[in-house]
C-alpha cells in the first residue's frame, strides 16, 4: 500500500515537475538574443526539474519497499 | 591641379599603408560572450557554455587576411543545467579547472579569406589548448565588422567598433587527455563547440 502511495507520488510529482526525460536539472538554460550584434546567448534560472534517472531511483526504491513488506509476511 | 590631386592620391596611399589595425576586446561588459559545447550522453545530449571568455583580437576590415588574435575561456566558467555534473565536469577527472585554468585558441593564420560587405568568412588555423594539451586545429569563421556599433550595444556617445566572431568546431576530447577511452558508452568522445563572440575597440 505505502510502496504504492510512493510510486504514485514519484510519478506525479516527475510528470508535474516538467517530464523531463533527460537528465536532472537544477538550472534551466534560457536562450536570449543580443539586438545589436544578433548573438544568441544563454542565461540560467535556478529551477529543480527531476530526470528520468530520479524517477529510475524512486521506482527502485519503491520495488524495494514493496519487497520488504512481503519478506516481513513470511517472517511471521 | 594635377599636382594637387597626386598630392591628395599619395596622402591617401599612405594613410591606408599606414593604418593600424584596430585591436578587439573580447571580455564583453554585457555578459554575452559564451562558448557553446555539446556531448552525446546516454538519456540526452549534454548541453552547456563557457562565459568566462576573454582575450583579443587584432582586425583590419582592409586587410582581414592578417587578423591575428587570441581567444581564452576560463574552465572554471564552464557549466551545464546540473550543478551537481558541472562540479563533475571541471573537477579533476574531466576538465581540470584547478590545475588547467584557461582553455585557448590561438590564431596563426587566417585561410581562404572571403570577404563581402562587412562579413569575412575564412579558415582559422590555429592552436587549441584544452586540459594543458595543445593541438592544431582548424576553425571555419565567419566575422562581421560593424563599425561605430558601440554605442548602440552602450551608451550613447561611447564611440567604436564591434566585431562578431562566429565558429564551429569538433574536438576529441581523448586528444585532450580527459579520460581517454573510457566512459565512451555513456558520454560521447566527440565535443562539438561552437562560438559567438563580440569584441568591442572603443575609440579615443
Amino acid at each position: 500500500m505505502l510502496a504504492g502511495f510512493f510510486v504514485l507520488f514519484s510519478f506525479s510529482f516527475w510528470a508535474a515537475a516538467g517530464w523531463n526525460r533527460g537528465w536532472t536539472k537544477t538550472q534551466i538554460p534560457v536562450k536570449q538574443v543580443d539586438e545589436v550584434t544578433g548573438i544568441e546567448f544563454v542565461t540560467y534560472q535556478n529551477h529543480f526539474m527531476p530526470g528520468v534517472e530520479l524517477l529510475a531511483l524512486s521506482l527502485f526504491l519503491c520495488i524495494v519497499l514493496f519487497s520488504i513488506t512481503f519478506v516481513g509476511r513470511k517472517a511471521r | 591641379m594635377n599636382a594637387t590631386r597626386l598630392l591628395l592620391a599619395s596622402l591617401a596611399l599612405a594613410t591606408s599603408l599606414t593604418a593600424a589595425p584596430t585591436s578587439f576586446d573580447f571580455k564583453d561588459p554585457k555578459g554575452v560572450n559564451a562558448v557553446q559545447f555539446n556531448l552525446d550522453s546516454l538519456l540526452e545530449p549534454i548541453t552547456g557554455t563557457a562565459g568566462g571568455v576573454s582575450g583579443t583580437v587584432s582586425f583590419d576590415p582592409a586587410a582581414p587576411a592578417a587578423t591575428s588574435g587570441k581567444i581564452v575561456v576560463a574552465a572554471a566558467s564552464l557549466k551545464v543545467p546540473n550543478s551537481s555534473m558541472t562540479d563533475h565536469l571541471i573537477g579533476d577527472g574531466w576538465i581540470d579547472a584547478a590545475g588547467h585554468p584557461e582553455i585557448v585558441f590561438e590564431l596563426v593564420k587566417l585561410n581562404n579569406v572571403k570577404t563581402a560587405g562587412t562579413t569575412t568568412t575564412a579558415d582559422a588555423a590555429g592552436k587549441f589548448t584544452l586540459k594543458g594539451v595543445t593541438k592544431d586545429v582548424t576553425v571555419p569563421v565567419k566575422l562581421t565588422y560593424l563599425a561605430d556599433a558601440l554605442e548602440k550595444r552602450t551608451k550613447p556617445g561611447n564611440k567604436g567598433d564591434l566585431l562578431v566572431v562566429r565558429g564551429e568546431f569538433t574536438v576529441l576530447r581523448s586528444d585532450y587527455g580527459i579520460k581517454p577511452g573510457q566512459n565512451e558508452d555513456k558520454v560521447a568522445n566527440e565535443i562539438k563547440l561552437s562560438l559567438a563572440i563580440v569584441g568591442t575597440a572603443p575609440k579615443a
